[in-house]
């Protein structure tokens, strides 16, 4: 009996996906309908439904996913305060005298912002609306600064302390910390591969980003701007470095890290005389919708996992992965390209909830490094989320950009940096060692010396 | 009068959001609170750390009703998305007649007996592994009441529902408002 239930749970999964209702409710159901059936065929032993009860009280005694709201909300604080337009402004002031230096600034607060929100719809919208007007009205060729937004804004999913790797860790069974490490060269990587195709750009055709500030115009000496910039972008630029670093390096837990770059931020805003009961009150609305959809997606997804394994659907899903030929080599790249095409469709919560936990036993039966294999998935998503004409970035991209900017010109200026990741993620599965071997595995000493991630280097 | 009482439901779930969200607040700063007095007083409260899960379940157990009044709950649209006004209404009253409420009451059934014989034993240890003196039923009673607040919510939207296959009510399809907030 148990055989044929597991399959048609997971087909009754796929038919309720994609009916529309919120995801979270239909897989509780789905979960509960079967959970019953199993009961009453004594395909299932104990009761389950108090079993579900003691993963919702888990969920909420868990460290990791406390830093979720911690985060969520940091970003949120920074970007209604318009701290994060500030450092916008600030950098630009700096970098616009540069041909290109627009684009470069994006990358940059695109990559800060998102480490820290780490929601690539959020954060493509929110640095859509900051820079892509700046970068129209400079005259920038509307690809490429569409382009440069959905790129910074994709950024969410690798750059630590990302939530998206917080719940890739959670998922996968892996040290977050580790994952941490492991994300941050890729990251890097990323980064300054955008830079350099921004360089190398601006170099060949100059007019595609002209530089934004006149020099006649303003007067003002470039130290000046230089003293002028780190006044207004330090302060927050420091905050979200010494929360990575602290995290990166053991000092704090991620939720303390999230909760200290919080109350920084909240001191920052005041000091700023930036933080209005307003503001305040919207960040909180929208990082606590966020956070209960979040929450009771995973645990939907949880209920589904924990009634599947019931019914032996882990022994079916496995038995399917015995007809991929190639073993290891085999399995990632199925399971890639598999990921890359369900990421049109799903969003990546619905991913990482859903498909991961099936997977996961696999590749560890495998023998498959986990923690390559989570940044591996995370690069992967953020390249299938720019790919034309379904990339959820893109599509977010879409609603926030004027209408004289052509969609058709949003998907041509993806494809350059859609090819930079798709090389990213072939160096990632050439060279294993970017993620596993890279950073330095012994840091219990480093803790007194700390080091700040090595800024990506402007040409 | 349905439609009264639905729009009663929603000024209730929005009210509790309203007041829980200063729960995210009081948590940053709780959290680093402990962390900073844990560091450099070695000073630990077990209460004060579990206070910090306390909070978060508030936060998300109390606001998912409002999260759903809000439409902010994580569908896949690929299909729906071409149903039209009147599909849309059948598929959220389907959904919420067949799926959420039975899911809610199912939880609330379960959760609630548990709330009780926490609340009247005084039980202290709110999860496996803490010390601390909070009672154990503040955390076990954000379970049903927030499967409770979101049965509530889910009946307002089935009456919205049944108001717009009637044709007394436009569906309101664009509540998705969350970059720009109210």
């Amino acid at each position: 009996m148990s055989d044929i239930l597991a399959p048609a749970m997971f087909a009754c999964l796929v038919v309720v996906l994609f009916a529309g209702f919120p995801v979270a409710f239909s897989l509780a159901a789905v979960a509960g309908v079967f959970g019953a059936v199993g009961l009453a065929t004594g395909d299932f032993k104990v009761s389950f439904l108090n079993n579900m009860l003691l993963r919702i009280q888990g969920t909420f005694n868990n460290d990791n996913l406390l830093a979720l709201p911690m985060l969520i909300f940091m970003g949120m604080l920074l970007e209604r305060t318009g701290i994060a337009e500030d450092l916008f402004v600030a950098l630009n002031r700096l970098f616009g005298r540069l041909s290109g230096g627009l684009a470069y600034t994006t990358v940059i607060v695109g990559g800060v912002l998102s480490a820290i929100t780490g929601f690539v719809s959020a954060s493509v919208v929110a640095i859509g609306l900051i820079a892509l007007p700046v970068m129209l009205q400079a005259k920038y060729d509307p690809r490429l600064a569409t382009g440069v937004v959905a790129a910074s804004g994709t950024l969410a999913q690798v750059i630590p302390p990302s939530l998206v790797l917080i719940i890739l860790a959670e998922q996968l069974d892996v040290p977050l910390i580790e994952i941490y490490r492991g994300a941050l060269l890729p990251s890097a990587l990323l980064i300054s591969s955008y830079l350099v195709y921004i360089f190398v750009i601006t170099q060949l055709v100059p007019e595609r980003a002209p530089p934004s500030v006149r020099l006649e115009r303003d007067s003002s000496t470039v130290s000046t701007a230089i003293a002028a910039a780190a006044v207004t972008a330090g302060p927050p630029l420091g905050i979200v470095l010494a929360m990575l670093a602290a995290i990166y390096f053991g000092v704090a837990t991620p939720s303390e890290g999230g909760a200290f770059g919080v109350t920084a931020t909240l001191i920052l805003a005041l000091a700023k005389r930036k933080l209005t009961g307003r503001n305040l009150r919207r960040a909180m609305d929208v990082t606590g919708v966020l956070c209960s959809g979040i929450i009771f997606l995973l645990l939907g997804a949880s209920f589904f996992t924990l009634v599947f394994r019931g019914l032996d659907g882990q022994v079916w899903i496995e038995s399917l992965f015995r007809h991929i030929p190639a073993g290891q080599i085999g399995f990632i790249l199925f399971i890639n390209v598999a990921i890359f095409f369900l990421a049109f469709f799903l969003d990546f919560f619905e991913i990482a909830f859903i498909v991961l936990p099936l997977i996961a036993p696999v590749a560890r039966q495998l023998g498959i490094d986990m923690v390559w294999l989570t940044v591996l998935l995370a690069v992967n998503l953020q390249t299938s989320f720019m790919h034309p004409p379904f990339g959820i970035a893109l599509y977010n991209l879409r609603s926030v950009a004027p209408l004289s900017v052509r969609t058709s010109q949003i998907y041509w200026g993806a494809i350059p940096f859609l090819a930079l990741q798709v090389l990213m993620v072939g160096l990632l599965i050439v060279a294993p060692q970017i993620v596993t071997k890279a950073p330095p595995s012994k840091i219990e000493g480093n803790t007194r010396q700390i080091e700040l991630p090595p800024p990506p280097d402007d040409p | 009068m349905f439609l009264r009482f639905a729009g009663v439901i929603d000024r209730l779930n929005r009210a509790v959001a309203q007041i829980v969200r200063w729960g995210l607040l009081a948590n940053a700063l709780l959290i680093a609170a402990n962390a900073f007095s844990r560091k450099f007083f070695s000073i630990a409260s077990p209460s004060a750390f579990d206070l910090q899960w306390q909070f978060f379940a508030a936060v998300v157990m109390l606001m998912a009703a409002y999260t759903f009044q809000r439409d902010e709950h994580v569908r896949i649209d690929i299909l729906s998305g071409r149903l039209g006004e009147r599909g849309l209404a059948w598929l959220d009253l389907l959904g919420i007649c067949l799926v959420l409420l039975p899911l809610c009451a199912a939880l609330v059934w379960v959760s609630w007996p548990q709330f009780l014989v926490s609340f009247l034993s005084g039980e202290s240890r709110a999860t496996r592994d803490s010390t601390s003196d909070i009672p154990a039923w503040i955390i076990k009673g954000f379970i049903p009441a927030g499967f409770f607040l979101l049965g509530l919510q889910g009946v307002a939207e089935a009456i919205r529902c049944v108001a717009c296959l009637k044709g007394f009510l436009s569906r309101p399809v664009n509540r998705r408002r969350l970059i720009e907030g109210r």
